[in-house]
């Protein structure tokens, strides 16, 4: 038979090589792919293109899935019929272009990442990241992301910023005090310098006036009883749950489940965060009698969900701990309804103590 | 079918989110539950592929095949918490591919026959001189087997299954696991009765 030393013998596995080996996994499914192999991808393709139009720089045009440091992007004009640009950068982050834009992205690294647009409008979706700075530059002004999704206009010698979601600074180039904008404000000043070429032509240069902040009706929200401040956004608190699950703050995370369910029950993650949430209260937080109402709303928000099964079996746990005997055996019942062979038949058959 | 698995899953615990979390975002697209779920796996995957090729240099192709093949066919993982299990099982056919390739090609003169195993070496590090030589003992001999026997062998010899998990991971009836087995065995007492003094 065998020894149980045979198992501890394992290949040497540095960090290197499981980056090398992700790496060639990510470049091959599409589904994983990582955003710096698609711009690996893209670079070549642009390569090739550039080559082709006997151009010198990478220029990417609609339908652009990626892009690299130094690369100018830009779109078609609204008339043309060519859909919105829209390219992922390296850290997740996405900018869709409208129309008749034009913009370089300067800086693409995991610390920075700055993009200078040069006329035309673009729009932001920002990951949350510690330690990286996004910085969007139109003209004498500098926009930089502290939250998640804005948008930046730069035509008609004007800077606008709208923000839908998060915070973002505005600054001018010249330095001074800058200006701090969330969710459903909008910006506007004179711009300081012309626009570029794709943008209408612009008056001659103005100086900088003070900037107005012209609050806006917020965009729609998901129908709520919601708790989740509205700088929030579902993907911050999904990413914010888990990281603080990775750093053993379960209360945190819990916390930040319990946001996101109440406050965006039309994400796609809310479901999952029901789940999780009383998986957290039920395993590490000992609060068996909110884990069932989580577990519950888990059910509700994601009848169909790959975690059903796991819902109504944790459940059936949660209200035997409770000592609900008469829900318990509800549930219990209602389980091996659904999955007589169940994975979790056996601990369900248990779970309320005498059947 | 996966396997079951017995050791304990690290999706479970609490250090992080559940597997079922991590595969429903990375159905969804999601490009960081795959590099999650890699990074929680990666260790399961390169062990089991070394242990089941004998070869360092085999194990990175074999573990990037099996996780694309698996991030490729989420989809059809009917239970997110059993990745674990299912992406072993991934790992085992794979290796049996990749053996068969290699037998393949060693028939053809594209590769060396008896390019050196390396297991021993490693498992002269981790275990005692006794088990790294029983280890090399048995490494040398499940060369000359067929695939579906070699892999079979290791599973239940090695990895140290159940006959059932083994039948699972393989895709293959007990009676046909418990044959293959059988026949691994009394292929390796031959050759040790060869090689008595």
């Amino acid at each position: 038979m065998s020894r149980a030393e045979f198992k501890d013998v394992v290949p040497p596995l540095t960090e290197a090589r499981i980056a090398r080996q992700y790496a060639a996994i990510a470049a091959r499914a599409p589904a994983a792919r990582s955003p710096r192999a698609t711009w690996v991808a893209w670079a070549a393709a642009a390569g090739l293109a550039a080559a082709l139009a006997g151009t010198a720089s990478h220029v990417w045009r609609a339908h652009a899935e990626g892009a690299i440091e130094g690369a100018v992007i830009e779109s078609g004009s609204s008339t043309d019929g060519s859909p919105s640009t829209s390219v992922a950068l390296t850290d997740g982050s996405r900018v869709v272009l409208g129309a008749a834009t034009r913009a370089r992205l300067t800086s693409d690294r995991p610390t920075a990442v700055r993009i200078d647009l040069e006329g035309g409008s673009l729009e932001v979706e920002a990951t949350h990241l510690a330690g990286r700075t996004f910085v969007v530059q139109a003209g004498s002004y500098e926009v930089r992301v502290v939250g998640t999704h804005f948008s930046v206009r730069r035509d008609a010698g004007e800077v606008s910023v709208r923000v839908d979601r998060g915070v973002v600074e505005v600054a001018a180039m010249a330095g001074g005090e800058s200006t701090r904008l969330a969710a459903g404000e909008r910006w506007s000043a004179p711009d300081g310098t012309s626009a570029a070429r794709l943008a209408p032509p612009s008056p001659a240069p103005v100086a900088s006036t003070a900037p107005v902040v012209v609050p806006v009706p917020p965009a729609p929200m998901p129908v709520t009883a919601a708790p989740a401040r509205h700088d929030e956004s579902a993907r911050d608190l999904f990413d914010e749950a888990q990281r603080a699950r990775a750093e053993g703050r379960s209360a945190d995370a819990a916390r930040a489940f319990d946001r996101l369910r109440r406050g965006f029950p039309r994400d796609p993650r809310a479901a999952l965060s029901a789940f999780e949430l009383g998986r957290l209260r039920l395993d590490v937080l000992g609060d068996a009698a909110g884990a069932e109402e989580a577990l519950r709303d888990a059910m509700a928000l994601g009848p169909s969900s790959p975690f059903r099964e796991d819902a109504e079996a944790r459940r059936v746990e949660a209200l035997g701990r409770m000592g609900d005997v008469g829900a318990c055996a509800a549930a219990r019942a209602s389980y091996l309804a659904r999955w007589p062979n169940g994975t979790y038949r056996r601990t369900v058959e248990l779970g309320c103590g005498n059947r | 079918m996966p396997i079951p698995v017995r050791k304990s899953d690290p999706g479970r615990g609490t250090a992080g989110p559940s597997d079922t979390a991590l595969v429903v975002a990375a159905r969804a697209g999601e490009a960081w539950a795959h590099e999650a779920l890699f990074r929680r796996y990666a260790p399961m995957a390169n062990g089991m592929a070394f242990r089941l090729m004998g070869r360092d240099a085999d194990v990175d192709d074999l573990v990037q095949d099996a996780f694309a093949v698996a991030f490729g066919r989420l989809d059809s993982l009917d239970d997110p918490q059993a990745f674990a299990a299912w992406l072993g099982s991934i790992v085992v056919r794979t290796a049996g591919k990749v053996i068969r390739r290699r037998v393949l090609m060693e028939k053809l003169g594209l590769r060396r026959r008896g390019e050196p195993i390396d297991i021993d070496a490693i498992a002269s590090r981790v275990c005692g001189p006794e088990v790294a030589a029983e280890l090399r003992g048995i490494y040398e001999r499940v060369e000359r087997l067929p695939a579906d026997l070699r892999i079979a062998f290791l599973l239940r010899r090695v990895e140290g299954m159940e006959l059932e998990e083994v039948a699972r991971a393989t895709g293959v009836s007990l009676a046909t696991t418990k044959r293959r087995i059988a026949a691994a065995q009394q292929a390796v007492e031959r050759w040790v009765d060869r090689e008595r003094p």
